[in-house]
């Protein structure tokens, strides 16, 4: 897999390895705010990214002596299925009442119809999508992430981009 | 949009990711290392403890069909899970319900007048939990104020808030309000955790919604951010609420198997949904000794770029709740359904249906 996080704007990092704590320490110092940037998109809340980050962190501190070379996509993929499998449940945020609100419409944010449209998909084709066109794996590394077979990441990227081409929130533009 | 679009959506939205805790996030691990090591080996100690019960027990009682050699199981380390948690206990609070429907009370605090800001941690726990936000005390038009509260150490620009009014009416009631024979309002303000095998505290301030400039908006509006002020006649309180595990799913959202109504809990019994797409949906009940409810959900239904348009729910000739606010997928309570006769409830969905718009009709009876 490359090294180079392609969502990133900061400099490509050295391969860290998580011998010990210090070398866990400086993996999460180097890598920590890429796999944040993946959570986020993941998750689209800031509080519910940084929780899975440090969930994934943490168990892979308890695996680090089964972690060969670069440890990043180790810790991506606990990421990705600790967010796919839904065991952590995202925040609700404010909630429709019998009440029309005084405001509907959401503040202008770049690219909304999108971040609006990635909600509607499931869990695991936000995930495909996220891994395939953010962090640029192959379809054989998102298979091997995601703990599932090249044919499956084939699928459901289809699904998913097809669900969001379809999306009306996206047709409207 | 292609792929090319895709990409740089992405991206974009990514950038504004701020990584503030880079230093903190290592503290933040260890302390989770550590909890997750301590419950390793406490679940080594139980399993050991179990063990040589066993252990015990068959030299006592020998297995007369078990062979001589068995092959030794695998060494596994057992690791705690929030499942293995015991149920934390009801509790009862003068500003907080203890019981209604799917909730129990599991911890509340409420806050002296003046004090602005309120902590509450709860212990570890094997299933999702409500935390209800509350604000009184404070006098001028609403809206000015509100509570917000978020958990953990990283305060998102616009926490999840809730209004502050001038005086409480009566304990919190969690979930549903409304009065008989309707139409119920679902009322969820507050914040939701999945189970944690961590202790998790929540952190409530006053607060005030201000725009780009710093100036108060004395209206709820989607850009302005809380910001923490102080009052010296503002109370906060918390009340934390064990919620029953689901039930079933109706258009995607979780059914529980119990809701509260005036006191009184209303069990799950059925439900009829819509094809995609479909604009409407019809459910006719035969008569029935007992006293029900019903609740619907609309999933996907309303177009966001027209929220004049809702969902229309209408029983027996008469529409019980009309129009919830132009939400996109959205659960309503509906209104209680008089014994002893038939009844029809239809679910319309006002304008052109969306293409993955999905209804949900929910019945529940009254419980003994």
């Amino acid at each position: 897999m490359s090294l180079v996080n392609p969502g990133d704007t900061t400099a490509s990092p050295v391969v860290t390895t998580m011998t010990g704590r210090a070398g866990f320490d400086e993996f999460v110092v180097a890598r920590a705010g890429s796999l944040l940037r993946t959570a986020y998109l993941l998750t689209r809340d800031r509080h519910l990214a940084e929780d899975l980050v440090q969930t994934a962190l943490a168990k892979a501190w308890f695996a680090r002596r089964r972690i060969n070379g670069d440890p990043e996509p180790y810790v991506r993929r606990i990421m990705v299925n600790e967010f796919a499998s839904g065991r952590r449940r995202k925040w609700r945020g404010e909630r429709p009442t019998a009440e029309l609100p005084e405001t509907l419409r959401p503040a202008h944010e770049p690219h909304t119809d999108l971040w609006h449209a990635l909600a509607n998909l499931p869990r695991r084709q936000r995930a495909v999508i996220v891994l395939r066109f953010f962090d640029d794996l192959t379809e054989a590394e998102t298979a091997r992430t995601l703990g599932v077979s090249v044919g499956t990441v084939k699928s459901q990227t289809a699904r998913a981009l097809a669900k969001l081409r379809v999306d009306p929130l996206l047709e409207v533009n | 949009m292609n792929v090319t679009d895709l990409r740089a959506a992405l991206r974009e939205r990514a950038d504004t990711v701020i990584d503030h805790d880079a230093a903190q996030r290592i503290v933040q691990v260890r302390a989770r290392v550590r909890v997750a090591r301590r419950r390793r080996i406490a679940g080594v100690a139980a399993l050991t403890v179990c063990a040589l019960a066993v252990v015990s027990a068959v030299a006592a009682f020998p297995d007369p069909v078990a062979g001589p050699d068995r092959p030794a199981e695998p060494d596994r380390t057992p690791t705690a899970e929030p499942s293995d948690l015991a149920p934390l206990p009801t509790i009862q609070h003068e500003g907080f319900l203890s019981h209604s429907g799917e909730f129990d009370l599991v911890a509340a605090k409420m806050g002296a007048p003046g004090q602005n800001t309120l902590d509450l941690t709860i212990p570890a726990h094997s299933g999702e939990v409500h935390v209800a936000m509350v604000c009184s005390g404070v006098s001028g038009p609403s809206g000015v104020y509100w509570v917000s509260g978020y958990a953990g150490d990283s305060r998102p620009d616009r926490p999840n808030s809730y209004w502050c009014g001038r005086d409480l009416d009566g304990p919190v009631v969690p979930g549903v309000s409304g009065s008989p024979p309707g139409p119920w309002s679902y009322d969820d303000a507050g914040l939701t955790f999945g189970p944690s095998s961590e202790p998790l505290t929540v952190h409530l301030e006053l607060t005030q919604e201000v725009d780009k400039d710093g100036v108060p908006l004395d209206r709820p509006d989607a850009i302005g951010d809380y910001v923490p002020v102080s009052h010296p006649d503002a109370v906060l309180g918390v009340g934390v609420y064990a919620v029953a595990d689901p039930i079933t799913t109706v258009a995607g959202t979780d059914i529980r198997p119990r809701v509260g109504l005036a006191g009184q809990d209303y069990l799950y019994q059925d439900n009829r949904t819509s094809k995609p797409g479909e604009r409407s949906l019809t459910w006719t009940l035969r008569p029935s000794d007992e006293e029900r409810f019903y609740d619907f959900v609309a999933t996907d239904a309303v177009d966001p770029d027209k929220p004049q348009h809702g969902v229309e729910a209408v029983l027996d000739g008469s529409s019980c709740i009309y129009n919830v606010g132009g939400y996109r997928s959205f659960r309503a309570g509906g209104c209680l359904l008089s014994p002893g006769v038939p009844h029809t409830i239809t679910l319309t969905i006002q304008g052109d249906p969306l293409a993955n718009a999905e209804l949900g009709i929910v019945l529940y009876a009254r419980g003994g």
